[in-house]
């Protein structure tokens, strides 16, 4: 596999091929510059294969929020602070 | 023109929902241009194709550590910020979605930056609530539609508007207090129903929706009923999304005032 993120930026920003049909998307993934295996995770929609094939980790933490009792309680020490 | 105190910087931009596809052309110029790039992704392959955009891109998923509060994480990535926007450069803190839909870590680091006197902005992204819209068909303005923080939700009496769309973020870690979990807890999704089953019959449709992160097939997207919610499996993306419980009941006496106004206005213009 030489490019996969290439091959995903042009899948997510090409309107002719982000919904494209299978054999419409089996044709121009011929095109690009990824192995069979990439080829075929994009056609099985093969999330996890993908970022295996790219040696990416499977899980990534992203919460990003704290629900307001928290929130509160750093506000509460800042307060205590000053 | 605002005049900055000192030399460093920091702009916290979205990277939208899905790989190639939300990214704005001001949020990737701005990438692209920064002296250090600190990124939070949802997918790792997110976390690549942004290391292409810039030869110093930093991920912030090592400050995550198992057994630690999420806040004292969300602490940790403001520093890290700060710190080199201290040290005078021109940082970009990217994040998944919106920088400033559900992320604390941005809208804090900018506070503080402002505080110290550097020039702080947010440029906006492609948050999930906006993939909702788009993939369930849902217009907030027919009928309203309310977004809380599924926890929140446990730990304050709020007013649910059952006449409107209802939306429950952070739905798969539900009742986490300590912050520390990363799956969800069946106890704690029971809890959740029984409050909303307080607004809602048991039979009422619940939508599980999660983004799609890469340009690879589209959104998941569940449907079950409020009564099995409890033992539906929830991951940490995952929203909720309850309809419309009812018909909106109408306000007569405001309607009867507005439409006295409509009739004096009406005489006004006629003059």
């Amino acid at each position: 596999m030489s490019d996969i993120i290439e091959m995903l930026e042009t899948l997510g920003s090409n309107a002719a091929l982000r919904h494209a049909s299978h054999a419409r998307l089996y044709a121009a993934l011929g095109t690009m510059a990824v192995g069979p295996e990439a080829q075929w995770a994009v056609l099985k929609c093969d999330n996890a294969g993908l970022r295996e094939l790219a040696g990416a980790p499977q899980s990534m933490r992203c919460l990003m929020m704290a629900p307001e009792a928290h929130l509160e309680t750093r506000l509460d020490a800042r307060e205590r602070a000053a | 023109m605002t005049a900055h105190r000192a030399a460093g910087s920091l702009a916290c931009v979205g990277l939208g929902m899905t790989l190639g596809s939300h990214l704005t052309p001001l949020a990737r110029s701005t990438i692209e241009q920064a002296d250090v790039v600190f990124v939070a992704a949802s997918d790792a392959l997110v976390e690549q194709w942004v290391a292409r955009l810039n030869t110093e891109v930093r991920s912030l998923q090592t400050r995550y550590r198992d057994g630690v509060s999420r806040m004292q994480t969300y602490h940790d990535m403001v520093a890290t910020i700060l710190a080199e926007v201290r040290r005078g450069r021109q940082v970009c803190a990217a994040f998944y979605g919106h920088p400033g839909v559900f992320c604390w870590p941005a809208h804090e680091a900018l506070r503080q930056a402002r505080e110290e006197g550097y020039a702080a902005r947010m440029e906006p992204g492609i948050s999930a609530a906006d993939c909702l819209y788009a993939d369930l068909g849902i217009d907030p303005g027919l009928r309203g539609c309310q977004h809380l923080e599924a926890t929140q939700l446990l730990l304050y009496r709020r007013a649910i508007d059952v006449g409107g769309w209802v939306v429950l973020w952070q739905a798969g870690v539900v009742g986490d207090i300590e912050l520390i979990q990363d799956v969800g807890d069946a106890a704690c999704r029971q809890l959740l129903c029984e409050v909303l089953a307080a607004h809602y019959p048991p039979g009422h449709p619940v939508i599980v929706y999660r983004a799609a992160t890469l340009p690879v097939g589209g959104a998941t997207v569940r449907r079950v009923r409020l009564q099995d919610l409890a033992a539906v499996e929830l991951a940490v993306e995952d929203t909720l999304v309850l309809a419309p419980g009812g018909e909106l009941a109408p306000n007569l006496a405001i309607r009867s005032r507005l439409e006295a106004l409509t009739r004096a206005h009406t005489r006004v213009v006629r003059r």
